[in-house]
C-alpha cells in the first residue's frame, strides 16, 4: 500500500487531528447537553413515561407547533426570554471567572439590580427613551457597586470571594424583601388600599414592551445581545480585557508583568455585578412590570451553570443561555404528561457534569484518528 | 435562675440549628484538607434529605387502613440514615472521579451536583409522594433523644431533650476530625495530599486513595447533614431544603480556615447569632417598629461578613486545594 492513497483516505482524518483540539472546544458542550437528555429520557423511562412524547412536548412547547407559531415567536418568545436574562446572569459569572474569582453572588447582584429598576421605575416618568437607559445605568452603577464590594473585600481584605458573595446574597434577598418591599418601596405607601404585595407597578414609559401581541418577548433580548458584544469586544479586544484574562490565568505572572491585578479584579467584579444587576432589570421592567412580593427566580445561580457550558466565553455562554432558554420554555409543556418544570435542571446539571469531566469526553475525542495516523507513520517508516 | 433557663434554652436551639450546617461543613473540611474543593455540599445534603425520607418510608411494611396504602409513618428511621449515607457516598465517588481520576474541573462539577440535585429530587419527590411540595411525614428522629437518661439533669438537661442522634455527631465528629487530623498518622498524610500531592507520592502515600477516601467520606457528612434535616428537624422532605444552608456551610468552613474545631466554631457563631435575632424578635416585638425585621434576619450574614473582614483576615486553603494531581508531573 503507498502512502499516497492512504493520505487521500486520512484526508478527513488528518484534518480532524489538525483541527482537534480548536473543535473539541465547540464539540464538548455539544456531546455533554446530548448526554444529559439521554440520561434523562433514561430517568423518565424509568418512572413509567414516555421520554419520546415527554421531549416532543419540549420541543413543541421550544420552539412552537406550527409553522405560524414559529414566524411570531408565539412560543419560542418565552424561551427566548428567559434565554436573554439566562445570558445577561451567565456573562456576570464568565467575566468574572475570566479574572479567576468565582461569582456566586449573582443572585444578590440580580435581586439589587430588580429593586433598583422597580423603585426607579415608578418615581421616573419622562419617556421610554430616556426612562429605560437611565434606569439601566443607574442599575449597572448599584448592582456593578455591590459586585466590586465583594471583589474589594477579596484585595484588601484577603476575604475569600465564595464566602463573601455567598453573605451578600443573603443580605440582599433579606433587606430587599424583608425591609425594602415590605416596607419603604411597598404598594400600601403609594397606593393605599392595594390588594398587592410588592412594589407598585412600574411607569408605561419604563416597561420593555412585547414585540408583538401573543409573545412576552421584548427588547431584554436586544440587551442581551448588545452585552454579549460588548463583553465579547471586552474580553478579546481591550487592554482592560487582557489584563482581566491574564490575572485570571496566573495572577503572580500578571503582577509581575506590571498589571495592576488588584485593580483588574474588582473593575471585572463591577462589571460582573452590573450585567446580573441589567439581568434583574430586564425582568423587572419587562415580564413582572414590579418587584413582587417574593422574587428569587434563581437566575443568578443559572447563570453559573451557562457561564460553565459555554466555556465562560462570550459567545458560548450566549448560545448555552438561549439553548436552555428554550427548553426551559418548552418544559413547561411536559407538564402535560406530569413532569415538572424544573425537569430541565437534570439535563443541565449532568450537562454541566460531563463539562467538568471533559478531559474524559477529550480524551475519547482525541482517540478518534490516532489509531489510523498510527498505521500510517507505519506506513511511512515502512516506505523508507 | 431565669437567666440560665434563657442560656439554656438558647445553646439547645443553636446546637439544633447548627447542625446541619456542622456536619456539611465538616464534609467540605475533609474533602478540601485532602485538595479537593466540595463545592457541592448543598446539591448532597438536599440528596441526602430526601432519601432520608425515602429510606423511612421505604421500610415501612405495614398498611394504613385509612390510605389504602403504605404506612409512611411505619418506616425505620435508622434505613433512612443509611440511604442518605449511601446517597451521599456515591455522589461523593461520583465527584472524586470527575476530580480526581478524570482530573476535570471541581468547582463545575460541584455546580454540576448542586443543580442535578435541584431538578432530580423533584422528579423524585413527583415520581415517589406525587407532590412538589413536601413529602408526608415519616418515622423521623424528630424529638428522640439519643441518650433520654441525661434530659433529667437539672437545668442542663433540656440541652439533651432535643439533642437527637444528629445532634451528639454534630459536637463530637468536629474533635473526632481534629484528633483524626492532626494526631494520627493517617490524617498528616491525609494533610500531606491536600499541601503538597507530589511530595507526599514520592514518600509513598497513595494520593489517588486518600482523595477518594476524603471525598467520599465529604459526601458522607453532607448527606448526613441533609439527613438531619429531613429526619432530625422535621419529619419530612420539603422541596425547598437545603435552602442554601450548603453553601452557608462553605462559608463556615472557610471562616473556620479548614480546621474541623474552628469550622465548628464558626458555624456556632453563625447560628448563635440567627438564634439570638429570633429571640430579640419574639421578646420585644416593640423593636421591630424602629428597626425592619429585614435587618434582623439579615444580621447573621452581614456579622460574619464584618467579622470577616475586619479580624479574621486572610484565608489561606490547603496549598494544593483545587488542583488535580498527576503522577509523574513536573512541579
Amino acid at each position: 500500500m503507498s502512502t499516497k492513497t492512504l493520505e487521500s483516505s486520512n484526508g478527513i482524518l488528518n484534518w480532524w487531528n489538525r483541527e482537534k483540539e480548536r473543535l473539541s472546544n465547540f464539540l464538548v458542550p455539544i456531546i455533554a447537553i446530548i448526554v444529559g437528555f439521554l440520561v434523562a429520557a433514561i430517568m423518565i423511562a424509568a418512572s413509567g413515561k414516555n421520554p419520546f412524547a415527554a421531549y416532543s412536548l419540549l420541543f413543541r412547547g421550544a420552539i412552537g407547533g406550527s409553522f405560524q407559531e414559529i414566524i411570531t415567536l408565539k412560543v419560542a418568545g418565552e424561551g427566548l426570554l428567559k434565554g436573554a436574562i439566562l445570558t445577561l446572569t451567565g456573562l456576570s459569572v464568565a467575566v468574572a471567572f475570566n479574572v479567576g474569582l468565582f461569582n456566586i453572588g449573582a443572585e444578590g447582584q440580580f435581586i439589587v439590580g430588580a429593586i433598583t429598576a422597580a423603585y426607579l421605575g415608578f418615581k421616573l416618568d419622562i419617556s421610554p427613551w430616556i426612562n429605560i437607559p437611565l434606569i439601566l445605568i443607574a442599575v449597572a452603577v448599584i448592582s456593578g457597586l455591590y459586585g466590586a464590594f465583594a471583589g474589594w473585600l477579596k484585595i484588601k481584605r484577603g476575604v475569600h470571594e465564595v464566602i463573601t458573595t455567598i453573605m451578600l446574597n443573603w443580605i440582599a434577598v433579606n433587606l430587599v424583601e424583608n425591609w425594602l418591599v415590605v416596607g419603604p418601596f411597598n404598594i400600601l405607601r403609594y397606593q393605599p388600599g392595594a390588594v398587592l404585595a410588592g412594589t407598585p407597578y412600574v411607569k408605561a414609559s419604563s416597561r420593555l414592551k412585547p414585540f408583538f401581541t401573543g409573545t412576552r418577548l421584548n427588547a431584554s433580548i436586544i440587551i442581551a445581545i448588545i452585552a454579549v458584544i460588548l463583553v465579547y469586544l471586552l474580553l478579546t479586544r481591550t487592554v482592560l480585557g487582557y489584563e482581566i484574562r491574564a490575572t485570571g490565568k496566573n495572577p503572580k505572572a500578571a503582577k509581575y508583568a506590571g498589571i495592576n491585578t488588584g485593580k483588574a479584579m474588582v473593575t471585572a467584579m463591577f462589571i460582573s455585578g452590573a450585567l446580573a444587576g441589567i439581568s434583574g432589570a430586564c425582568m423587572i421592567l419587562g415580564t413582572e412590570g414590579r418587584y413582587p412580593g417574593v422574587f428569587r427566580p434563581g437566575y443568578g445561580f443559572d447563570g453559573i451553570t451557562m457561564a460553565l457550558i459555554g466555556g465562560s466565553g462570550a459567545i458560548g455562554t450566549f448560545f448555552a443561555a438561549i439553548f436552555f432558554g428554550l427548553v426551559r420554555g418548552g418544559a413547561t409543556g411536559m407538564q402535560l404528561i406530569g413532569i415538572h418544570k424544573t425537569f430541565t435542571d437534570i439535563i443541565q446539571g449532568i450537562a454541566t457534569l460531563f463539562v467538568a469531566g471533559q478531559v474524559g469526553i477529550k480524551f475519547l475525542l482525541y482517540r478518534i484518528g490516532e489509531k489510523k495516523v498510527l498505521t500510517k507513520e507505519v506506513a511511512e517508516s515502512a516506505d523508507d | 435562675m431565669q437567666t440560665t433557663n434563657l442560656f439554656v434554652s438558647l445553646i439547645s436551639s443553636a446546637l439544633q440549628f447548627g447542625t446541619p450546617i456542622i456536619l456539611a461543613a465538616l464534609g467540605g473540611v475533609m474533602c478540601e484538607n485532602a485538595g479537593v474543593v466540595n463545592i457541592a455540599l448543598e446539591g448532597m445534603m438536599r440528596m441526602g434529605g430526601f432519601f432520608a425520607v425515602l429510606g423511612s418510608y421505604m421500610s415501612s411494611k405495614g398498611i394504613d387502613p385509612i390510605l389504602g396504602s403504605r404506612n409512611p409513618l411505619g418506616g425505620n428511621p435508622w434505613i433512612g440514615i443509611l440511604f442518605g449515607i449511601a446517597v451521599g457516598a456515591l455522589v461523593g465517588l461520583l465527584h472524586g472521579y470527575i476530580s480526581i481520576s478524570l482530573k476535570g474541573n471541581q468547582i463545575i462539577s460541584g455546580v454540576a451536583i448542586n443543580v442535578f440535585a435541584l431538578g432530580g429530587m423533584t422528579f423524585f419527590l413527583e415520581r415517589y409522594f406525587n407532590t412538589t411540595g413536601h413529602s408526608p411525614s415519616v418515622n423521623s428522629f424528630l424529638g428522640k433523644p439519643l441518650i433520654p437518661a441525661l434530659v433529667k439533669i437539672p437545668v442542663v438537661g433540656e440541652i439533651f431533650a432535643t439533642m437527637n442522634v444528629f445532634v451528639w455527631l454534630a459536637v463530637t465528629l468536629p474533635f473526632i476530625i481534629h484528633f483524626y487530623l492532626y494526631h494520627t498518622p493517617w490524617g498528616l498524610r491525609h494533610r500531606s495530599v491536600g499541601e503538597h500531592p507530589k511530595a507526599a507520592d514520592t514518600l509513598g502515600v497513595n494520593v489517588y486513595l486518600i482523595r477518594y477516601l476524603a471525598t467520599i467520606a465529604s459526601g458522607v457528612l453532607a448527606g448526613l447533614a441533609g439527613v438531619s434535616m429531613s429526619i432530625g428537624q422535621l419529619d419530612l422532605f420539603d422541596n425547598h431544603m437545603p435552602a442554601g444552608l450548603g453553601f452557608i456551610a462553605l462559608a463556615a468552613m472557610i471562616f473556620g480556615k479548614w480546621t474541623p474545631i474552628g469550622t465548628f466554631l464558626a458555624s456556632l457563631f453563625f447560628t448563635g447569632a440567627t438564634v439570638l435575632q429570633i429571640y430579640v424578635q419574639t421578646v420585644a416585638p416593640q423593636v421591630l417598629k424602629i428597626i425592619p425585621r429585614g435587618f434582623f434576619i439579615a444580621f447573621p450574614y452581614i456579622l460574619t461578613l464584618l467579622i470577616l473582614a475586619g479580624f479574621v483576615g486572610r484565608a489561606i486553603p490547603p496549598a494544593a486545594d483545587g488542583t488535580p494531581y498527576e503522577k509523574g508531573e513536573k512541579l
